[in-house]
């Protein structure tokens, strides 16, 4: 029987919103120290030179100066970013990006640190750089990294692909390079640290304080206990605040100048000097039979790190959305280091770029086969049960012979159908290139996509979780999640509750602090809901426990024979025979041998097999001006299959923003590098655009809820689907309306230029 | 008037040394203020007076929207130190709306949000109107003063980089970084040695209106026509000098007008490119029309030829096309930005053709 859920599937109210919109909320730019120091970086002017000389005394005797550093005063040591987002030394005497680290200052304000570094001599020696991922991959290019710029490729692999093509009636290639993007954080970011005797402190808004903890350990040769962060929230992050170069390079400023020390960015550091996505360059193959089916798919992925990312893997989940049902594929991974900003994950990592270009060679396929796009979707994407390929180039990484693996659930179908009927697919779509409706110059398309992704990563690490209930039944949620606007306080305190048998008033969570947290995988990779809420639901069924054995002696029943609801503690055979949870727990203070406090604690990971990821399908209908190349989203419909709802306010907020942002992606964001300098050149919110509320209309968003067999209650992710499919189906939405097919951003530019073409060729 | 020897300025030599020419230097970001004087002025005349002495080291604030941002990002190679605020100014205040015979007066710091919901404008002038209202956000136009918009800097990329990256032409260098750079937003009609553009959109409209701007100065006041005003790089005010109203002449009956903007967003966003026209129809046939163009030259620009081709006749539909085509005859787009070409063309066709 299924039991009934009170809490979970219920749209609460976030926890903090409060704090947010009265502004009390503290991001680690609020904070400060008595005694800090103001920390101002110097950075390099050219995308690639060495340092010759830098001379700082002049600097270090201006009053109010009292530590600089310089690659001098830091360790030969590279380290080790989360997401294999960094490797490299915290300053280095090259400098591989415009913006890359220099020097840096502490001083008693941000006035005198800015002073100060004007007083900074350096000397460089320009060096070749090189920008374009194919120009980099050339054994002749500059060389960027140390360790060559081309990571050694990754791959997924099954069946035979030559086989397959030749088993093909239909083979079609398609190639599609997107523009350039930012994470763009709505707010700054910041990081402090203080040492105190051999221990040290970092207050940092990150996704990953355990993962910086542990790097920062390891790279400082200290022990995990001397070593303290405090997780603060970081506004959307996107991911962008992992582990990032500025935690390492404030620490190191700290230690030297024996005092708290605050770096706080600017937004053009924000935006210029952290972190970016990485710019894809991608080709895919596809082989289909007449009637539609796959037979083989080979992808070559090529993208860029920037001067510091390490990865040599996108993260996708599109060989296994098309890969459980086709039974020859080849999909290769190259990351390629650059002379531009670091690049690397960020939200909707892998699929996003990936999944954009296999949409479009599925379209492709489909148009000419005749096939409706819904049908060709639906005949050959996963099912529950199907194999998962995706994995087995981490296995390979670790040299571990590859498991047979599943896919645990999959709603998509329903999705497809469900989002096909909201926006009237069957009477609106006028077939392949056709218009739905044209009104002078302006011509309405409509189009879609279907995307998968992860739910997080097993190899990530096994989440653990401390439900504290104190004498007065109040109850404590011990987590190490990051707090970035996802609800994620919210979500794992309604998991808790729902196990516990509480409201979710009575549950206060402290998150994200190394030293009274315990550890947590980062929260990347939509991994919060469904694994840590693995660890947190059974953490609470160990308070339960504990809560049963106690009241067992007063109710005078075996503690099995017990359950809670609304927060008493209540005989199973008898409803109405119950102790609230205060009363039984109130029992603790005068008894000298009772325990102090109940600790529910648990540990634990996904399974190895079933795995579970999230699915969505998403229809746009677009109007396109020829005239003025000017594109409008008229309507967007959203539907997702993230398992159980945790809680349906907390998932509209995260599939609506993540629409927005998708939308951005497929319209808009550029972030725009000088050619010749490679310095970026819109570095801010006016220049570098984000779509805005005004700029879409709301999407109609739905679920369809396929309970998950390996989720608590059967969650699965959500965060980082949202803004996978927007591109590729406003591409095909495009596509139907003026009959061409565009890479993101599609910019009145692009449509004008290509219309133009079209006409000269007389296409249209 | 105050005593300026009581003035200390602390000038923070040191500091204003840092990259005058720009790209060598290592980059710096701030997002502090350089160290200034804030001198609140009472009178027109003081103000005038404050920047005749000061100079290149005086600039004027009003709204700040902008300046401020120029100033955090040291983008510029001077370096003022003394901003001259013009909101003090109490006698008179140039905060007004206010009509006579002549037509409309402006106050220069009224600000744009007032101009886009002040009745009378909205009645009359109502294209003003609507370009007031596509400007920025709600809390930029509650901020930002007409007479700053029109006073304000170009947005080239190259131009405001932080630390004066580029040290550019139009800064006294040698070259613009636009021509062969990323261009996507710059000039198509009369770029030479630079091609950023006026973005303005209070601008062209304030053109098209025929709006006249009284500056005053040391020697005096002067009123002259807005079109001259704008100069390829900058404007035509002098050191001591202040823009202290716009003048709109009375439409003549049978006038109409419409501002239309072109931009990615539809909000928060400057044009890529905007058209304000206006035209008198008389029996249906267009006795005067003005059209003029944003967000393609460093000034607002007069689509004289296009108007040429309207005078005098009735606008029919192929009119209206020859006189879009005619408004970017002399254009000449860089590697990046030929698609404004056709944007600005269609702009101009829907501009003429919603005026009939």
């Amino acid at each position: 029987m299924v039991k009934e859920l009170s809490v979970v599937g219920k749209g609460l109210p976030l926890k903090d919103a409060h704090e947010k919109v009265t502004g009390s909320i503290k991001f680690t730019v609020d904070i400060s120290l008595s005694g800090m120091l103001y920390a101002k970086v110097l950075r390099s002017p050219y995308a690639h030179a060495r340092i010759i000389r830098i001379e700082t005394s002049k600097a270090e005797l201006l009053p109010g100066v009292e530590a600089i550093i310089t690659h001098r005063d830091v360790p030969e040591e590279e380290w080790i970013g989360s997401g294999m987002s960094y490797l490299g030394r915290v300053l280095d005497e090259r400098v591989r990006f415009v913006g890359d680290e220099v020097a840096v200052v502490a001083a008693v304000n941000k006035y005198v640190a800015e002073e100060a570094l004007n007083l900074i001599e350096v000397e460089y020696e320009e060096l070749p750089h090189v920008f374009d991922v194919e120009k980099a991959m050339d054994p002749d290019a500059p060389l960027v990294s140390p360790h060559g710029n081309v990571r050694p490729a990754t791959f997924s692999e099954w069946g035979d692909i030559d086989k397959g093509f030749g088993e093909a009636d239909l083979v079609v290639e398609h190639r599609t390079r997107l523009g350039n993007v930012q994470h763009a954080p709505l707010g700054r970011n910041a990081c402090i640290a203080s040492w105190e005797g051999e221990k040290v402190t970092i207050w940092a808004s990150t996704q990953a304080p355990f993962q910086l903890r542990d790097e920062l350990a390891r790279f400082l040769k200290m022990p995990q206990n001397r070593v303290r962060v405090i997780g603060l929230p970081t506004g959307p992050s996107q991911g962008l605040w992992y582990t990032n170069n500025f935690h390492f390079i404030t620490v190191l400023l700290a230690k030297k100048a024996r005092k708290p020390v605050k770096l706080e960015l600017t937004q053009e550091e924000s935006f210029a000097t952290v972190k970016r996505k990485e710019k894809p360059l991608s080709w895919g193959k596809l082989g289909v039979k007449r009637d539609g089916s796959f037979t083989a798919i080979h992808f070559k992925h090529y993208f860029d790190n920037g001067a510091y990312g390490v990865k040599n893997n996108p993260f996708e989940s599109v060989s296994d959305l098309w890969g459980g049902k086709t039974p020859h594929g080849r999909f290769e991974f190259y990351g390629v280091s650059t002379n531009l900003l670091t690049a690397g994950c960020m939200r909707g990592v892998g699929d996003v770029t990936v999944g954009f270009c296999m949409e479009q060679l599925i379209d492709k396929a489909a148009e000419e086969l005749g096939i409706d796009p819904l049908e060709i979707r639906l005949k050959n994407h996963i099912r529950a049960g199907d194999p998962l390929h995706s994995y087995s180039d981490v296995y390979n990484m670790f040299g571990v012979p590859i498991p047979a693996l599943s896919l645990s659930s999959c709603g998509l179908e329903e999705c497809i159908k469900k989002g096909a009927e909201a926006i009237g697919w069957r009477e609106r779509w006028q077939g392949w290139g056709k218009p739905a409706e044209i009104n002078g110059t302006k011509r309405r398309g409509l189009g879609m996509a279907v995307a998968c992704h992860i739910c997080g990563e097993m190899w990530l690490g096994c989440s653990s979780v401390i439900v504290e209930i104190n004498h007065d039944g109040s109850i404590h949620l011990l987590t190490g999640v990051a707090c970035m606007g996802q609800g994620v306080e919210t979500t794992q305190a309604q998991i808790a509750a729902e196990e516990l048998g509480v409201s979710i008033e009575s549950i206060v969570g402290t998150h994200g602090d190394t030293e009274t947290c315990p550890w947590c995988v980062p929260t990347v990779a939509s991994i919060s809901a469904h694994h840590t809420g693995l660890a947190t639901q059974a953490a609470a069924a160990d308070a339960k426990r504990q809560l049963c054995e106690l009241a067992s002696r007063d109710l005078g029943v075996p503690p099995n024979d017990l359950d809670i609801k609304n927060g008493i503690i209540y005989v199973l055979k008898e409803p109405d025979k119950g102790i609230p949870i205060n009363i039984v727990t109130a029992k603790f203070l005068p008894e000298f041998l009772a325990p102090p406090a109940i600790i529910g604690r648990a540990w634990s990971n996904v399974p190895l097999s079933p795995i579970a990821k999230m699915f969505m399908a998403h229809f746009v209908e677009v109007e396109v001006d020829t005239d003025t190349g000017e594109v409008e989203i008229v309507r967007y419909v959203a539907v997702h299959d993230s398992g159980k709802i945790i809680n349906p306010q907390v998932c509209d907020n995260q599939v609506a923003g993540g629409v927005l942002l998708g939308c951005g992606f497929g319209l808009v964001e550029d972030l725009i590098f000088d050619d010749r300098t490679g310095r970026i050149l819109n570095p801010n919110y006016m220049d570098y655009k984000i779509l805005t509320a005004l700029d879409i209309p709301d999407p109609e968003i739905s679920y369809v809820e396929v309970i998950d067999p390996v989720g608590a209650f059967g969650i699965k992710g959500i965060g980082e689907g949202p803004p996978i499919p927007p591109p590729a189906a406003i591409a095909q939405a495009i596509h139907n309306a003026i009959g061409i097919r565009l890479d993101a951003p599609i910019t009145p530019e692009k449509i004008l230029r290509a219309l133009k073409s079209s006409v000269e060729k007389g296409q249209v | 008037m105050r005593l300026l020897e009581s003035i200390d300025i602390k000038t923070h030599e040191r500091t204003t040394l840092l990259r005058e020419q720009g790209t060598t230097k290592s980059v710096i970001s701030l997002d502090s203020l350089p160290r200034f004087q804030h001198i609140n002025a009472e009178t027109i005349e003081e103000a005038i007076f404050l920047l005749g002495t000061y100079g290149e080291r005086a600039v004027v604030i009003a709204g700040g929207t902008d300046l401020l941002r120029v100033l955090k990002s040291r983008s510029q190679p001077t370096k003022p130190n003394i901003l001259i605020n013009i909101k003090s100014i109490s006698q008179p205040k140039l905060d007004y709306i206010e009509e006579d015979v002549t037509g409309l007066k402006i106050g220069a710091l009224t600000v744009l949000h007032n101009v886009e919901s002040d009745e009378l404008i909205k009645e009359k002038y109502s294209m003003l109107a609507q370009a007031a209202h596509v400007a920025g956000v709600p809390q930029y136009r509650s901020m930002a003063t007409i007479g700053g918009d029109l006073c304000q800097h170009v947005r080239c990329w190259y131009y405001r980089a932080g630390g004066n990256a580029f040290f550019c032409y139009r800064k006294g260098g040698d070259i613009c970084y636009a021509l062969n750079g990323d261009n996507r937003y710059h000039a198509i009609l009369g770029g030479k040695d630079c091609f950023a553009v006026c973005h303005s959109g209070i601008a062209p409209a304030l053109v098209a209106l025929n709006a006249k701007v009284k500056i005053s100065g040391t020697s005096g006041d002067r009123n002259i026509r807005l079109e001259d005003f704008f100069t390829t790089l900058g404007n035509i005010l002098k050191s001591d000098e202040l823009l202290t109203e716009i003048q709109i002449p009375t439409l003549r009956p049978d006038s109409r007008g419409i501002f239309i903007k072109f931009g990615l967003r539809n909000a928060f966003d400057t044009a890529i490119a905007s058209v304000a026209a206006v035209v008198t129809l008389e029996d249906g046939v267009c006795s005067s029309v003005r059209i003029v163009l944003g967000g393609v030259g460093s000034i607002p620009w007069r689509a004289v030829e296009a108007e040429g081709i309207l005078v005098g006749k009735e606008i029919s539909k192929d009119r209206a096309e020859s006189a879009a085509r005619a408004a970017v005859e002399r254009a000449t787009p860089l590697s990046m930005n030929t698609y404004k070409v056709d944007v600005v063309r269609n702009l101009v066709k829907r501009a003429v053709l919603a005026l009939t």
